[in-house]
């Protein structure tokens, strides 16, 4: 009888697949036990961990330790007016950008260095321009709009006139002009490095994104409504702005600017002879050769 | 053997099959609950972790005397005297196992 209830057509497959269930549900469970989250868990741990390290590696090399433990080698360098510091873990780049922070209550202290700042500026941007091989000199008023990056590969110099650049919606890598005159730039675009001298006023409006400035005018900058700007702003009258389209840290030599930002953290760019590099903003892993910006 | 005998032998076996069956689905579902509430527990405890990190890069902490806070330990070495560079350490343990841990420099208050 018993023969007859188990070796009947179909009995032994079925009790073939009730162990399986048995064993299926006694191994996913000791496979849960045994930890098998740990991988995401192990993940997330070691993503955060490189990061963690090479910001623990930049951190150190700001106060002057070259190799601490194991962590890598971090080299300095500088990105238009800031320090720049980059280290690689498993071909990931991390970087991070330093200025020089400077307490409010130190501001008053700090006029009379502003003004030896400016003029050695004053000097070292006039004698660039005298040295400098313009790849391009025009006379008289110059007016561009519509120009490809390419044309601003090299530096261009203005004389006796000036310069206006009308953007829309182009993106430039370098623009570096030295202008006997005043500069407008306007529209609506991209500059990622913008090095400017105007023995004039200098004028910068419309819906513009300047990555990396360094602005000189000898009269008077002007940064007007939804221009996003970062860098440094050198000029011997008032700059005037907009609080919300500016972005830090951008260095103005205007009283009036620390004065309004007395609360704030300032930063102060490389060459301003201040000691002790402060990191502004972390620029998280990308692989090795892509553009961080 | 006869009819009846079969009979009961064949429920008995039956009830056996399914109480072992019913007994394994029982623990699968039990372990999967459990263990999804531990993950979820470990996951919250690893970013609370890394948030107490954070805070402390934002916010430095005092060089000396900086307490653990559940659920994670936390260890603490001064780089260098002289220095507002600290090495803090965050670990989580379950039992005796560790199950992560977070380390980075971060500057201190002397």
């Amino acid at each position: 009888m018993i023969d007859k209830c188990f070796y009947k057509k179909g009995s032994s497959l079925t009790f073939v697949f009730i162990i399986f269930l048995v064993l299926f549900f006694y191994c996913s469970a000791l496979w849960s036990v045994s930890g098998s989250f740990i991988p995401k868990l192990k993940e997330y741990e070691i993503k955060i961990q490189k990061r963690y390290t090479a910001e623990s590696a930049i951190l150190l090399k700001t106060y002057g330790y070259d190799s601490y433990k194991s962590y890598p080698i971090v080299q300095e360098d500088t990105l238009d007016a800031w320090l720049l510091y980059s280290t690689e873990i498993d071909s990931e780049i991390y970087k991070a950008l330093a200025g020089f922070f400077v307490r409010p209550m130190d501001i008053s202290f700090l006029k009379e260095k502003i003004k030896d700042f400016q003029k050695k500026k004053d000097f070292e941007k006039q004698n660039e321009w005298k040295q400098s091989s313009c790849a391009d000199t025009l006379y008289g008023n110059t007016f561009f709009y519509r120009l490809k990056g390419s044309e601003f590969l090299q530096s261009l110099c203005v004389q006796n006139g000036d310069l206006r650049i009308y953007l829309q919606q182009e993106s430039i890598p370098h623009l570096k002009a030295y202008v006997n005159g005043d500069v407008f730039i306007e529209g609506d675009g991209v500059i990622d490095s913008l090095d400017l001298y105007s023995t004039g006023r200098a004028e910068i409006s419309g819906k513009l994104c300047i990555k990396g400035a360094s602005i000189y005018s000898i009269q008077k900058v002007e940064v007007k409504n939804n221009v996003w700007i970062r860098g440094v702003v050198l000029s011997k009258d008032t700059v005037i702005y907009e609080e919300t389209s500016l972005a830090k840290p951008l260095f103005i030599n205007s009283y009036e600017f620390f004065e309004n930002h007395s609360k704030d953290t300032l930063f102060f760019p490389v060459g301003f002879g201040l000691e002790k590099a402060r990191i502004f903003e972390w620029q998280y892993a990308k692989t090795k050769g892509m553009d961080l910006k | 053997m006869n009819k009846r005998g079969a009979f009961l032998l064949e429920a008995i076996i039956s009830i056996l099959i399914f109480t072992i069956l019913s007994t394994a689905l029982f623990y699968f579902i039990e372990t999967y609950i459990r263990m999804q509430t531990f993950e979820k527990k470990s996951i919250e405890a690893f970013r609370q972790s890394s948030s107490f990190i954070e805070k402390h890069i934002k916010k430095p902490p005092p060089c000396f005397g900086l307490l653990s806070e559940r659920p994670f330990q936390i260890e603490t070495k001064i780089i260098q005297k002289g220095i507002p560079l600290m090495h803090l350490k965050v670990k989580f343990f379950e039992g005796e196992r560790l199950l992560f841990k977070l380390e980075r420099i971060v500057e201190c208050v002397e």
